[in-house]
């Protein structure tokens, strides 16, 4: 008789799983968290945000010996506006998934738990991203398209900088006539070669075709629907088009200074320039509280520059390092807070003082009565085996001055991102 | 503030000289480390607001004037050429020319490469600060890419325990099952 193999003893032996279930894929929300801590409540009305703009007031010499004095004139005030919008998170499990998970004798994490913990961290990494990208929603464009695979047009963010498997986006022509079709993002989103792979094709779906938020609305050649007031919609420089409902040509204080790198790597010089630009307006205190925010990408072409230190470990040694440093790295005196969200083709020096939210909602699980978590129905009217429960917010971002702040555009990115 | 001579004599010894023999490694005060800077400087004198077109000398950190400044001495060429200097940062405001940063820095430039809190520098202080700039010379291009990467992660992994506590806290015992507990007393000798 032949040993006893191994395949005649598979029934008795274990099934090893790993209890530790790593995270594959980013939920970075740096800048959301930080202007998260803010809010001023307000109701679906526009928030208005008074604003003294200018100097008035006539000086000059005259003759008191029946000199005319000239008329005088006075200080110009003017309102920002502010409107919040509603943003929206489903989370959707069936109850097989919930029953074969809800004991440590059947698995390793329960996932009725682990998906409340990851909706909240996903939500709010989809709305850091959104902090990230132009207030009209648009998210992308199809450079072309085949069996659902959408390769995106050209642009400075990859693509899970501003997509997540799961979310759902809608496809309208470039024109803003028509909104297509909403679908849903499925895996795997490929960074590489720049595609997101979708759950279907809305009919007429052509390349030139944008990418949205879902739930976004276009008419007649414009988005009409808009997204959050990120770091693009305030850090911006362009003289026309509306600021809060301000004329952008009409009150340069809403033009955000800005240092144009021409597309090289990032220098002492630019960053220089930039800090400047806020003290010319504002004066010297204008530089307390800033922060420059940027890409990984940026804080190591600085890096490259051979004039940080980078190594600031924390009781190494134990010398008394540890007395200097939280392990704030700094850029010409201003702390670096870097998120993967952010535009790895800038360096955003943000004053947080100066930001704020309009708060309708903060951001909870939608609520009927008493309940959060609401059955799904089947094709045939009775239920389906599964259950849903949203994260929802309401709110805007604003900014009372936009240039106490500046920004350093189109930087090259270092080898390697 | 005054720096320890002390301090800046080890820093000498550590990073050595530049070509012009001075210091490669220095500390500075942040009030005291002054740099030229011009353009339309807009005054709000009480209310009152003007402008006016010109040089000034300023401190150079503005965003961190209350600190002490290590700082590295970077030769010339790492600002660029005289002539890209002179094009990216020379303009004309109404007509005036204006250097944005102040002449091109023909004999090299300090920057900061660690921004120290107001500390007093005594003697233990200056031992960590020349061992943090002895250290810092010797890392690779990967550690340093990796110090960026760890700190972000370790981000992630503090929102995550922070939460599964919070959801630890909100979770009934044995999974909400119903559950008894018993004991067995000791048998009798």
């Amino acid at each position: 008789m032949a040993a006893l193999a191994n395949a005649q003893t598979i029934g008795v032996q274990l099934e090893k799983v790993r209890d530790k279930v790593p995270q594959l894929y980013e939920r970075d929300n740096v800048f959301y968290a930080k202007v998260a801590k803010k809010g001023d409540v307000v109701s679906s009305r526009n928030m208005r945000i008074p604003l003294q703009l200018r100097a008035g007031g006539r000086g000059g010499l005259y003759s008191p010996d029946g000199g005319d004095m000239q008329r005088g004139s006075g200080t110009t005030y003017d309102v920002a506006q502010v409107t919040p919008i509603h943003l929206k998170f489903g989370v959707e499990i069936t109850k097989l998934a919930e029953w074969s998970t809800d004991s440590g004798e059947k698995a390793v994490q329960n996932i009725a738990k682990t998906e409340v913990k990851n909706g909240m961290a996903q939500y709010r990494a989809f709305l850091d991203k959104l902090c990230n990208q132009p207030s009209t929603g648009q998210l992308g464009t199809i450079s072309s398209i085949a069996s659902n695979v959408v390769t995106l047009g050209a642009s400075n963010f990859k693509a899970s900088q501003r997509f997540h498997v799961g979310m759902g986006v809608a496809i309208c022509d470039s024109g803003f006539t028509t909104v297509r079709g909403t679908q849903t993002v499925l895996g795997p989103i490929d960074d590489i070669n720049g595609k997101i792979t979708l759950d279907g094709t809305p009919g007429g779906t052509i390349s030139t075709d944008v990418l949205l938020v879902e739930g976004s609305t276009v008419s007649t050649g414009n988005i009409t629907s808009t997204s959050l007031f990120g770091i693009p919609y305030h850090q911006n420089d362009a003289q026309s088009g509306t600021w809060l409902n301000l004329n952008r040509a009409n009150y340069p204080e809403s033009w955000t200074p800005s240092v144009n790198a021409n597309s090289a790597l990032l220098s002492t010089a630019q960053i220089r320039l930039a800090l400047n630009k806020i003290r010319l307006s504002l004066g010297l205190d204008a530089l307390k509280g800033v922060t420059a925010y940027t890409h990984p990408a940026q804080t190591h072409s600085y890096e490259d520059l051979g004039i940080v230190i980078s190594e600031i470990v924390k009781g190494g040694g134990g010398d008394s390092l540890d007395l200097f440093f939280n392990g704030d790295k700094k850029m010409a005196g201003t702390t670096i807070l870097e998120s993967y969200n952010a535009d790895p083709t800038r360096v955003d020096f943000v004053c947080f003082d100066a930001w704020g939210r309009a708060v309708m909602k903060d951001v909870d699980m939608y609520q009927v009565g008493d309940t959060t978590v609401f059955p799904v129905y089947g094709a045939s009217g009775g239920l389906a085996a599964s259950y849903i429960f949203y994260f929802v917010t309401s709110f805007q971002l604003f900014v009372d001055n936009p240039r106490k702040g500046s920004f350093i555009k189109t930087l090259a990115t270092p080898a390697g991102y | 503030m005054e720096v320890p001579k002390e301090l800046n004599r080890r820093l000498k010894r550590i990073g050595g000289v530049n070509v012009y023999g001075e210091p490669n490694y220095r500390v500075v005060w942040g009030w005291s480390r002054l740099a030229e800077i011009g353009g339309r400087f807009e005054v709000d004198d009480e209310g009152r607001k003007w402008s006016w077109i010109g040089q000034k000398v300023e401190p150079k950190y503005g965003a961190a004037l209350d600190n002490w400044h290590v700082e590295k001495w970077m030769p010339a060429d790492s600002f660029g050429s005289p002539e890209s200097w002179e094009r990216n940062y020379t303009t004309r405001v109404d007509g005036v020319q204006v250097h944005l940063l102040g002449p091109y820095p023909s004999r090299g430039d300090y920057e900061s490469i660690v921004t120290l809190p107001p500390i007093s520098l005594n003697a233990s202080a200056c031992d960590a600060v020349a061992a943090l700039v002895d250290r810092s010379r010797s890392l690779s291009r990967a550690d340093r890419k990796k110090v960026i990467t760890s700190k972000l992660d370790a981000k992630d992994r503090d929102w995550d325990r922070e939460a599964d506590a919070i959801l630890d806290d909100a979770m009934p015992a044995f999974y909400g099952r119903p559950h008894a507990a018993g004991f067995h007393p000791k048998e009798k000798q």
